[in-house]
């Protein structure tokens, strides 16, 4: 809890807002500033609103919840809903304002149980806690003499006169006069509904407020009200109810869950959003059946079960496949969405365990996966080995001996930490041509990573073996020599990943985890792949200085000297890491945070918060990845996220189709410029750039300089256009 | 019909010795053609003697060595010797195959200085740098090897008076098992002057120690040497690592591998005694990925050598002048080429292949130069076909030293040709002329007029 003042404020400011924006799943307030707005068009209403927000949040503190819930206004915004009908059903008073507010303490008891409750399923509580508040409220407000029931939302012209007088009722009627059509009146009506405001005013605003927040969500609002009202009109439902009852939204609300805020935006969960209708339909139907005996109104019920029912289903399902949940919740489908394209561009692959290649230098893939040769069924994702001369060649002299052979003898090196779990030796290297059938693998070793993560490296040299069974062994460590024994008729490395510790045991594909491959003189870098039949692969290797300019430790401090259009300031970061273990750079000035992660082969940031003109924003974009060792001239490309980077009409217009059909890209590239030095650089330069393209043309770029030297940053410097920033860092 | 080449009678007597495994060495398969350039064209155009040398073998010679280290060794490095051929043609070539150069001189230095190495890839090796040529090295960054003690207060002073801080490095010699023992260069590392001069730079702050050096011998045929001293060399990395708390950058292990040339007195063929680089290369990176390196920590690997690489890419086109008989009955031939530009003939029993094609009839014979010395002799014993005057001949494996080691000594020195990768020929160095011997010449006035 925060304890100065102004801290303060900004905790409360937040918890209001929140809980206004949680309505359409969403942290932006600009959209929860429209929906207040929007929700004091009644203003007796709105101020009961305001209250419930107010007496759960402080009720919230007071009880000692997560002040990050109370925050984020999950606490609050079932119990605005339980104002704003308290506010529309009864007469104002104090006896109003005492049921409010033991109505909102009642929303955050139940708001808590329900939450716990539905955790254990995986499911959210959306508006449940509401919905029993409501009922509780309405239920029991029969048996206090002291509430009178409200004319208000059923005399809409009374309400304007007194709110704008006679100029407001005109205005209102022209609006009315509109040639708007029905579908369209009720769609903005239901939208207003949704704060208790029926009326085309606050419909309006919200609509607005929806746009601006996100172009998905509003698309999906009208999808699915149009669905829903089409289902109503095909099954001849009551289409009067949708016009004049607080339930046309519950079609707006489970479209925009489902389409984009539990589920990533794509077709099917577009498709997911127009199925919604018919069951949303047919729950107001049943459904109002049953509380209508009691002349309970079914508010948002229809909604939260439909979406509860759907997400429990998707839940446990045996893959995802292209239907994905959102891991990590930005509440903003746009964020979510290109959230999800990055990351499965950019780290797809990163739960692989890192396997690197068990050599020195540049060797050559003799068979690859479902090799020709031997390489087939079960041993079907294995690779061989070997070195080869310019002309192909893996022998000199005439090649009848194996000490002819390039690679024999040669160092095998543990691809991976882990324990040796199994080994075979004492095999004789064959004659070349011969090869030993009765002891297919030859000496072989095989490693245990982790579990059903195992690798076997075979036909190693007689009596060559440097390990132990049960030995620890760690990447890079030799453990053998490369030799001729076994199903080899020259020498070779044979390398598989299996599932268990026996020798010859059926492989997995399995990929490695970096390495660059040579074609004439250009390099190129691969990460999580699988090596063909006659590449050329060398591992990384990583280079002191790059190592070290890149290592940055908690509690590190960065500072530099900023020049930016002439103007000299000094500013520093901060290498902070969060509870769950996420490294960043925290720009104190800025209040900003690039997340990033070093694996030992690369540098990358992963995601970026806070202020987009900052120093580290331009950093963030220009040391997006890069690669600790060096190879001349290799480019190594990755994915920038389109949220943030690209700007204007463009990127509107493809967050309309976005689900669709992704036209922006991002792409950043670094390349090593100058190395004084390659094994022991001390000096290194490093041009990246950022470029944002629409289709082919490009509609941004950003040219960035990275100077290493003195075993650290230097200097970096980002150019677009007439914006020139350089930093010079302090030793 | 091409009429036949007459050649002359030849009476060679029935020799019925022990029979060997080699049988009788005949060296008459004619070598018309150098990368695909003709021998006759060539000299033609050059004229005779003529030192030609080929890119491919050199690149591809790298390219075995290059290979043959790194696919065992993950970080290495070769410098180019410029002592063993600083044609600045064949300098490049190296260095376009990614060498540094390594320099024994000031003058050496300056024309690596002036190929365009990079003063911080330049090593500086040997007994004897100046002052002058150690502020160079200093200013330009480069690596000093430091040879003996007063090498290294020359050094501290210069750095005290400079404000730089050299990055310095030690040669050590040892005994390696192998005969001579190089101890004429460098700290000894038995008797602990290694670990003197170790400590003398570490406890100064004014030079930094950035590696380690060794040159065990010259031509040697030994690659356990080399393990050995890569042993001890890690010995004293490691130990500064223990004591000082410092990597040592890297460890160079300079040169002296044995090229395909055959020693004189060596009863093998240079072809199968010499061991290859992959021999070479596994007892140097074997002994330190032994020695127990931390796998991140290990050090760069550096390599200088020089005639490993470069002797096989030279060939050295020469003319018969003249056949004559020696008292004692045997056949004498005189070439064009004598010692003053094969310095290397008094090591080796230089392959020498005809140029044109011969009948199978051989004849043991003596090679003289054309030298008025009389040890000016090129082959003490060679069976070759009978020769005549205006005959071609193609002498192997002299491309090191001996471009660096001729003289104009009674005539002066032929041109060198390279045969580039495309198998053109470019002059690299022009025939000498009376004018590049006299050019720096004085002559007093006083002595310009003499009458006789």
């Amino acid at each position: 809890m925060p304890s100065n003042p102004s801290a303060q404020f900004k905790f409360w400011k937040s918890s209001i807002l929140g809980s206004y924006s949680q309505v359409f799943f969403s942290d932006n307030s600009q959209l929860a500033v429209l929906v207040l707005l929007a929700s004091f068009s009644d203003p007796v209403t709105g101020v009961c609103g305001l209250m419930a927000v107010v007496f759960s949040n402080v009720f919230s503190k007071f009880m000692g919840f997560n002040p990050a819930f109370i925050r984020t206004g999950t606490y609050g915004y079932n119990a605005l809903l339980v104002g704003l009908t308290m506010g529309v059903f009864f007469k104002f008073g104090w006896a109003l304002v005492a049921l409010i507010f033991v109505a909102g303490c009642l929303t955050v008891l139940l708001t808590v149980w329900l939450a716990s409750l539905t955790a254990a399923y995986r499911v959210p509580f959306l508006s449940l806690p509401f919905i029993a508040g409501v009922w509780m409220m309405l239920l029991s407000a029969r048996s206090f003499g002291v509430l009178q029931l409200s004319e208000r939302g059923i005399y809409t012209f009374n309400e304007l006169w007194n709110m704008g007088g006679p100029g407001l009722v005109s205005f209102y009627q022209q609006m009315n006069a509109w040639a708007i059509p029905f579908v369209a009146t009720v769609y903005i009506k239901s939208l207003g509904a949704i704060f208790f405001q029926y009326n085309l005013f606050s419909g309006l605003l919200i609509a607005a407020g929806l746009l601006a927040f996100s172009r998905i969500a509003f698309s999906l609002s009208v999808l699915g009200f149009l669905s829903g009202y089409l289902f109503c009109y095909f099954v001849q439902g009551n289409l009067s109810e949708l016009d004049y009852s607080y339930i046309g939204f519950n079609y707006i609300l489970t479209a925009i869950a489902l389409g984009s805020f539990f589920l990533v935006p794509s077709p099917r969960s577009y498709a997911l959003a127009i199925l919604s209708a018919p069951l949303i339909a047919l729950f107001i139907a049943a459904l109002g059946k049953i509380t209508g005996t009691w002349q309970l109104p079914l508010y948002s019920l229809p909604f939260s079960l439909v979406v509860i029912l759907a997400l429990f289903a998707l839940n446990n399902r045996y893959a995802t496949g292209k239907l994905n949940l959102v891991q990590y919740q930005q509440y903003s489908p746009e964020k979510n969405l290109y959230a999800f394209i990055t990351g499965r561009e950019r780290f797809n692959k990163d739960t692989y365990f890192h396997l690197h290649l068990p050599f020195y230098g540049e060797w050559n893939v003799s068979q690859g996966h479902e090799g020709k040769i031997t390489h087939r069924e079960d041993w079907k994702y294995a690779w061989d080995f070997v070195v080869v001369d310019d002309t192909g060649k893996t022998f000199k002299l005439l090649g009848k001996e194996v000490t002819d052979f390039f690679c024999y003898n040669l160092p095998v090196l543990a691809p991976a930490a882990g324990y040796v779990v199994n080994l075979v030796d004492g095999i004789d290297d064959n004659a070349i041509g011969d090869v030993n059938l009765g002891d297919n693998w030859g000496n072989s070793i095989v490693i245990k990573h982790g579990d059903y993560v195992f690798t076997q490296l075979s036909h190693l040299k007689k009596e060559s073996l440097k390990v132990k069974l049960g030995d620890y062994v760690c990447k890079g460590d030799v453990l053998a020599a490369c030799g001729n024994s076994g199903r080899s008729p020259e020498p070779h490395i044979h390398f598989q990943v299996q599932a268990n510790a026996l020798v010859g045991a059926k492989t997995i594909a399995y990929p490695f985890a970096y390495y660059a491959d040579r074609s004439a003189d250009a390099y190129s870098f691969h990460s999580f792949a699988y090596p063909t039949e006659g590449q050329h692969l060398l591992p990384p290797r990583s280079t002191p200085l790059l190592a070290s300019a890149f290592h940055f430790i908690p509690g590190m401090k960065l500072m530099f000297d900023e020049e930016r259009g002439g103007k000299k300031t000094t500013g520093s970061w901060e290498v902070v890491v969060d509870a769950l273990n996420q490294a960043c750079l925290y720009c104190h000035q800025t209040e900003s945070a690039a997340y990033f992660s070093n694996n030992g082969s690369l540098h990358y940031f992963t995601s970026f918060a806070g202020n987009k003109q900052s120093a580290l924003y331009y950093f963030y974009l220009g040391a997006h990845k890069i690669l600790l060792s060096y190879f001349q001239d290799m480019e190594l490309t990755d994915h920038l996220p389109i949220e943030g980077f690209h700007r204007g009409i463009a990127k509107l217009a493809q967050d309309f189709i976005a689900p669709f059909y992704v036209y922006l890209h991002s792409e950043y590239v670094s390349r090593f410029a100058s190395i004084d030095t390659i094994q022991t650089p001390a000096h290194v330069r490093i041009e990246s750039a950022a470029v944002a393209r629409a289709g082919k043309a490009v509609r941004r770029r950003i040219d960035f300089e990275l100077i290493l030297g003195e075993n650290r940053l230097m200097k970096f410097i980002a150019k677009e256009k007439d914006l020139c920033i350089a930093l010079n860092f302090m030793g | 019909m091409k009429k036949l080449q007459y050649e002359r009678p030849v009476i060679q007597r029935l020799n019925v010795g022990v029979m060997n495994k080699f049988g009788t060495k005949t060296e008459y398969a004619p070598v018309t053609h150098i990368d695909g350039v003709s021998v006759k064209g060539l000299i033609g155009k050059h004229g005779s003697p003529l030192f030609v040398i080929s890119e491919k073998t050199i690149r591809q010679t790298f390219k075995d060595a290059n290979r043959a280290f790194k696919t065992r060794y993950p970080k290495v490095q070769f410098a180019w010797s410029y002592k063993t051929n600083y044609m600045n043609a064949v300098c490049n070539v190296f260095h376009q195959e990614g060498s540094w150069g390594e320099v024994v001189s000031g003058f050496e230095y300056q024309k690596a200085l002036k190929n365009g190495v990079p003063g911080s890839k330049i090593i500086f090796n040997g007994p004897d740098k100046t002052e002058t040529d150690l502020r160079l090295a200093i200013n330009n960054d480069s690596l000093l090897h430091i040879d003996h003690l007063d090498e290294l207060y020359l050094i501290k002073e210069l750095a005290m008076d400079m404000k730089k801080k050299p990055r310095v490095a030690i040669r050590v010699n040892m005994d390696t098992g192998v005969y001579p023992m190089w101890d004429r260069f460098g700290f000894n590392y038995e008797n602990g002057q290694a670990w003197d001069a170790i400590n003398k730079i570490m406890l100064n702050d004014c030079m930094e120690l950035v590696g380690l050096h060794s040159h065990i011998g010259t031509f040697m045929l030994a690659p356990s040497a080399y393990g050995v001293a890569a042993a001890k060399l890690s010995d004293l990395a490691l130990g500064i690592r223990k004591k000082y708390k410092k990597n040592i950058q890297y460890i160079d292990m300079g040169g002296g591998f044995a090229s395909k040339n055959t020693l004189k007195g060596s009863y093998l063929q240079g072809v199968d005694a010499s061991p290859n680089f992959d021999q070479f290369a596994e007892a140097i990176s074997t002994a330190i990925l032994n020695a127990g390196f931390l796998e991140n920590e290990l050090p760069l690997l550096i390599l200088e050598t020089g005639r490993a690489l470069i002797d096989e890419a030279g060939y050295l086109l020469g003319t018969v002048i003249s056949n004559k008989r020696l008292s004692d009955g045997r056949r004498a031939t005189i070439m064009d080429f004598g010692v003053n530009i094969m310095f290397t003939s008094f090591w080796y029993d230089h392959k020498i292949s005809p140029a044109q094609s011969f009948s199978q009839y051989t004849e043991d014979a003596v090679l003289y130069g054309p030298l008025c010395m009389n040890i000016d002799v090129i082959r003490e014993n060679v069976t070759l076909p009978p020769l005549k005057r205006d005959d071609h001949v193609v002498v192997h494996c002299v491309g090191a030293y001996n471009m660096t080691q001729w003289m104009q000594f009674i005539s002066l020195r032929p041109a060198i040709v390279l045969i580039d990768m495309n198998e053109e020929p470019h002059v690299i160095r022009k025939r000498e002329t009376l004018g590049s011997i006299e050019g720096d010449e004085v002559l007093p006035n006083y002595l310009k007029d003499f009458k006789i």
